[in-house]
């Protein structure tokens, strides 16, 4: 019995070490095929091979196509916010530190952030639906048929667009969640006007709002990358699709997060909070 | 049979090519060739390879082991860029199409002329529309694929196979999906466009009839080996007991 135990036990740690080597071989797979995608793509563009007629065609997609609902977004992220941060600050009689905190948040973190994750509901998961069914219908090996490199035509032009979109959006998204909390504050709260604009202005820096843009750029590339890659990768039909699909706006959501908090370690050594004195 | 290279008669030439797809053998060691000017008909059951061996002859796919021979030019080890060249002489009309889903008929025509670096929208739209009419689809450039039928999309898809004038085109299943009227429709196509413009033309079909109307050369496919190639004649007195089924099978179900 004791020795049944004991290999039963091992066994089980076997599966699991066996599990945990599949799952590490399967990432570092994905992670080799979109580094190979980010090397082709950028080879490409160092070449001058840019089709910049489609690179329109997506910016309006991406950029004009997502505005409304990144403004939404940010306008709703910054209202919630204020009114949270505002009825803590007031119990301790910080309630004009209020806009300050709100705008960094909005600049640095918010912003960006929650952009990049409903532009990747939007267009990331569009990206990896379209591709996807063009890998399954032949449409990609009918490019390679004509002499069309699938990336040149396909990625490059989503990347420029992105790249060019994604930091408007997020300004745009900062902008409406600093002006929604300032019409809270205001409106709500009885917080003179001119005060929330000046503790706003004298406490938020370019340098906030340039780190707000450089995250909404690399978000957008990763956006374009990892749902490009599923969708080049998808197989076997309509279930391929969907799954692609899936694994874009997961993976990229992942990616987003886990990349905002390196991105904020090293942004905030090079470019580094204005320091707020209440 | 020997197909190390082509020879001056033949355009395509595969040798002892192997190939696996998801860990599973998919070609077995084929060595096959495909003559300039005729029409070759690829037969076997489904899952023998036929397609991935029409996607070897274009460099869509490449092979485990072995060569495969354009002209005498061996493509296995060219580069995607290095195929531009091999891939713009030939055309290939995909089951489904392959159109593109976001571009109207006479769109997907233009394309690869545009590709190919023809600019002078007057000569493009003249082509596109001799393309069409090839193709009996004259009326239709401005639909998108999403509204074609089965046979239009085939025919379509040929139409812009042939616009950018290929020296050979290869069929994968032209008939599938199709009902008999619109099966012997593309067939026709298929012959008059061969006899027409002198093409090379590798067809792959599970569809004997189709096979006796098209075939100057006919290989059959067995889980993934070369079970025998040769004019359809001697396919038809072959000896071999799994040609014999197959053939006997067809033509009890008239396919």
């Amino acid at each position: 019995m004791g020795y049944r135990e004991k290999g039963t036990k091992e066994k089980s740690q076997m599966n699991a070490i066996a599990r945990l080597g599949g799952i590490s071989t399967r990432f570092i797979a994905w992670f080799g095929s979109v580094a190979l995608l980010v090397v082709d793509a950028l080879k490409l563009i160092a070449t001058g091979k840019v089709r910049w007629r489609e690179a329109l065609h997506h910016i309006v997609a991406i950029g004009f196509g997502s505005q409304v609902v990144v403004m939404i977004t940010g306008a709703f992220t910054g209202a919630v916010f204020a009114v949270q941060a505002y009825m803590k600050f007031h119990e301790i009689g910080l309630g004009s530190a209020t806009g300050p905190v709100v705008s960094v948040a909005m600049c640095r973190e918010l912003g960006p952030v929650l952009a990049a994750l409903m532009v990747t509901g939007r267009m990331g998961a569009s990206m990896a639906a379209e591709l996807g069914t063009m890998r399954v219908t032949d449409q990609i090996d009918a490019l390679r048929v004509m002499g069309v490199n699938p990336i040149e035509y396909l990625v490059v032009p989503r990347l420029l667009a992105i790249t060019i979109s994604m930091p408007v959006l997020v300004a745009e998204a900062i902008v409406l969640g600093i002006l929604a909390a300032g019409v809270l504050t205001v409106g709500i709260f009885h917080m003179p006007g001119a005060w929330y604009e000046g503790q706003v202005v004298a406490h938020t820096g370019l340098t906030d709002f340039a780190v707000g843009l450089i995250k909404g750029a690399v978000f957008g590339v990763l956006i374009v990358f990892i749902c490009c890659r599923e969708g080049l990768a998808a197989r076997h039909g309509a279930v391929g699709v969907g799954i692609a699909t899936t694994h874009s706006v997961v993976h990229t959501s992942l990616a987003v997060l886990v990349s905002n908090l390196l991105l904020t370690m090293v942004l905030n050594q090079l470019l580094p909070i204005v320091t707020i004195g209440f | 049979m020997s197909a190390d290279r082509t020879t001056g008669a033949d355009f395509f030439a595969l040798s002892n090519v192997s190939t696996s797809l998801e860990g599973r053998l998919i070609l077995r060691d084929v060595t096959l060739s495909v003559p300039r000017g005729k029409a070759t008909v690829i037969v076997g059951g489904s899952g023998a390879g036929k397609s991935v061996l029409l996607k070897h002859l274009i460099g869509l796919l490449r092979p485990d082991s072995g060569d495969v021979f354009v002209e005498g030019q061996d493509l296995v080890d060219l580069s995607e860029r290095d195929l531009v060249p091999v891939r713009r002489r030939i055309g290939f009309v995909f089951q489904d199409g392959g159109l593109f889903d976001s571009k109207t008929v006479s769109e997907n025509i233009a394309f690869p002329l545009r590709e190919y670096g023809e600019r002078d929208p007057e000569r493009i739209a003249l082509l596109v529309k001799d393309a069409l009419g090839r193709v009996e689809l004259a009326g239709d450039g401005e639909k998108l694929p999403a509204s074609l039928s089965g046979g239009m999309k085939k025919r379509a898809s040929l139409a812009r196979a042939i616009v950018t004038k290929p020296e050979c085109i290869l069929f994968d299943e032209p008939t599938s999906g199709l009902d008999p009227i619109l099966a012997r429709n593309i067939i026709q196509l298929i012959k008059r466009l061969q006899r027409e413009l002198q093409l090379t033309t590798v067809v792959v079909t599970h569809n004997l009839g189709a096979m006796k109307e098209i075939a100057d050369k006919v290989v059959f496919l067995d889980s993934g080996a070369v079970r025998f190639s040769g004019t359809l004649p001697e396919l038809e007195s072959s000896a071999d007991p799994v040609v014999k089924e197959f053939l006997a099978a067809g033509q009890q179900y008239n396919e």
